[in-house]
């Protein structure tokens, strides 16, 4: 009895130094994207801020290198891309796997299969595309491409989602004079939606940390989404001023820490559904 | 009679219009630029002239370019330490952390990093890696040596720093995944086990990992194909340098086609990172494909 608890309070020990070399990088940006520069540069990295200066840090470099706009192109980008391509996955999923239509199954490979490759393979032709037909630099460039990356995985879970409903439902629904589009709408989507909540949790996330593509189809700060401008705000400032670094990080950051707490629930959803997928 | 086969026809159109948009976005942009990039690897395209066919001449040129060692090299070390650290390390914690108090504490801490996202650590470890980070804690604590490392300069050591900042960075979904496996393993074959007398060590190398092993199998597939697509993370510490000696032919590609404008070169590198990746993921992708049909 003595023995295992005292297994039981080592194991806690090594948990406890575990978390706190997992905590201790956070509390140091935290702590030193509240410093002013001369703070930071009088002082080592581990001291406690001497006054507050958080906010004037964070509205530096909210202004600075684009990241303030950044931030808001990520937000159009996140919503319109996730949102855009959850309506055309469940169509095309309603066709395949509802409708069953000829050569269903061969057309969900090739939407599937699409985005398995590296993803260096997609950036040298669609560089070349985007600048031939205008779409290079542009918000609706991007839009169109993030809506692009996450039609596939969408298709996929949906696909799988709509098998599970039970046809009588839409069978009533036809005979009452419902089209399609209708049952689509008023029978299949209200049952997914919390698959699709999760979809664009997932999506969002994915566009929101987007940085390759950002710097591939996009050049100027006005278009470029928010991890690109925060990138070049480590160019901008070299070393020179690291607290205001810091604090766009941390406003790089705030989107995903809020859909986090917010949504933990649907996270975990979220990662049965991805793992499901193996 | 007539009536009836328009109006399957009609329905049958119905459903090739459904599934148009998808098909068109996906085809358009990700088939198209598979095939293209095949074609450009097979041309001096520099996105100014005009590209001309030339053959195998950029495979060549890899394979005679000193930067192929190295590249290939550090690819190989992100694939392993990858599987290696947080997988094993996600796996431990998960193991000893599920069904204990405070679970809920230890998974928010250890998930944080990964919910911040990629760009933000190279952000935050870039400064604690920098002249102004951990060295001067070394020097505080008198380990002069230590606090002369130049952890992002020297090499191999910038490979290894930057993979402990990205093992910091996913340990925790990797830990999040074999919560989700845990949660699937009966918890009555678990507690027939422990009545007959297993614990410790010898619980989990005869129940815990074989149950589990479904699911890191999908982890480490998932882990092999990400990390030899590794990016973000180099791109925002190193960019690849110093003298391109912390690159990977994700970091190589990008920067051969957007820095030096040798897109057929880039994408030479680009094909030859897909090969990679398929032989690395056909296993796992025949299974999925299996499960996907039925």
């Amino acid at each position: 009895m003595k023995t295992t608890r005292a297994k039981g309070a080592t194991t806690y020990v090594c948990l406890a130094v575990a978390a706190l070399l997992w905590v201790l990088p956070i509390w140091w940006t935290l702590s030193n994207a509240d410093k002013s520069s001369s703070d930071f540069f009088s002082h080592p990295f581990y001291d406690i801020p001497r006054e507050f200066d958080l906010l004037s840090n964070i509205g530096t470099a909210w202004s600075a290198a684009g990241l303030g706009t950044g931030f808001i192109n990520s937000l159009i980008y996140g919503v319109v891309g996730a949102a855009a391509s959850i309506v055309i996955a469940s169509l095309a999923a309603y066709a395949i796997s509802v409708l069953r239509i000829r050569g269903g199954f061969i057309i969900f490979l090739a939407i599937f299969s699409g985005t398995v490759f590296p993803l260096q393979m997609y950036i040298v032709p669609l560089f070349k595309m985007y600048n031939s037909v205008g779409l290079y630099d542009s918000r609706l460039g991007l839009i169109l491409f993030y809506t692009a990356i996450s039609v596939p995985f969408c298709t996929l879970v949906l696909r799988g989602f709509y098998t599970t409903v039970p046809g009588e439902l839409r069978e009533a629904a036809l005979v009452e004079g419902a089209t399609e589009v209708r049952v689509l709408r008023s029978v299949y989507a209200p049952l997914s939606v919390s698959a699709c909540l999760v979809l664009f949790l997932f999506q969002f996330t994915w566009i929101w940390n987007d940085l390759l593509f950002g710097i591939v189809l996009s050049s100027s700060s006005s278009v470029r989404p928010v991890m690109a401008s925060l990138t070049s705000l480590m160019g901008v400032y070299g070393g020179s001023s690291l607290p205001i670094q810091l604090a766009g990080a941390l406003i790089a950051a705030s989107p995903m820490l809020v859909l986090f707490f917010g949504f933990r629930r649907f996270f975990t959803e979220g990662l049965s559904l991805v793992a499901r997928r193996g | 009679m007539r009536g009836a086969s328009m109006r399957r026809r009609r329905r049958r159109l119905r459903g090739y219009l459904f599934v148009a948009p998808a098909v068109v976005f996906v085809v358009g942009m990700f088939w198209y630029s598979i095939v293209m990039t095949v074609w450009i690897s097979f041309t001096n395209s520099n996105g100014l002239t005009p590209a001309k066919f030339v053959g195998l001449a950029n495979y060549n040129a890899m394979l005679n370019d000193p930067e192929l060692l190295t590249n290939i090299y550090n690819t190989l070390i992100w694939a392993i330490a990858m599987i290696v650290l947080p997988v094993g390390l996600g796996l431990l914690a998960a193991v000893t952390v599920h069904k204990r108090r405070g679970k809920s504490i230890f998974q928010t801490v250890f998930y944080l990093p990964y919910a911040i996202g990629f760009v933000t650590t190279g952000v935050i470890w870039s400064f604690l890696l920098g002249t102004s980070g951990f060295s001067v804690l070394f020097q505080a604590l008198g380990l002069h040596s230590l606090a002369q490392v130049q952890w992002l300069n020297d090499v191999p050591l910038n490979t290894y720093s930057m993979i402990v900042a990205s093992t910091w960075q996913t340990m925790g979904v990797d830990m999040l995944l074999f919560f989700v496996g845990l949660d699937t393993i009966d918890r009555q074959v678990l507690e027939a086990a422990s009545l007959d007398g297993a614990v410790g060590w010898k619980m989990f190398r005869h129940m815990t990992w074989p149950l589990l092993s479904a699911m890191t199998r999908v982890i480490i597939a998932i882990s092999i194909v990400n990390a030899l697509q590794a990016f973000n993370l180099i791109w925002v510490m190193t960019a690849g340098g110093p003298y391109g000696s912390s690159s990977t032919f994700a970091v190589w590609t990008y920067q051969q086609s957007f820095q030096y404008y040798k897109m057929g070169y880039g994408a030479a590198i680009a094909v030859v990172l897909t090969i990679f990746v398929l032989v690395a993921s056909v296993g796992y992708l025949r299974r999925s494909l299996r499960e996907v049909r039925v």
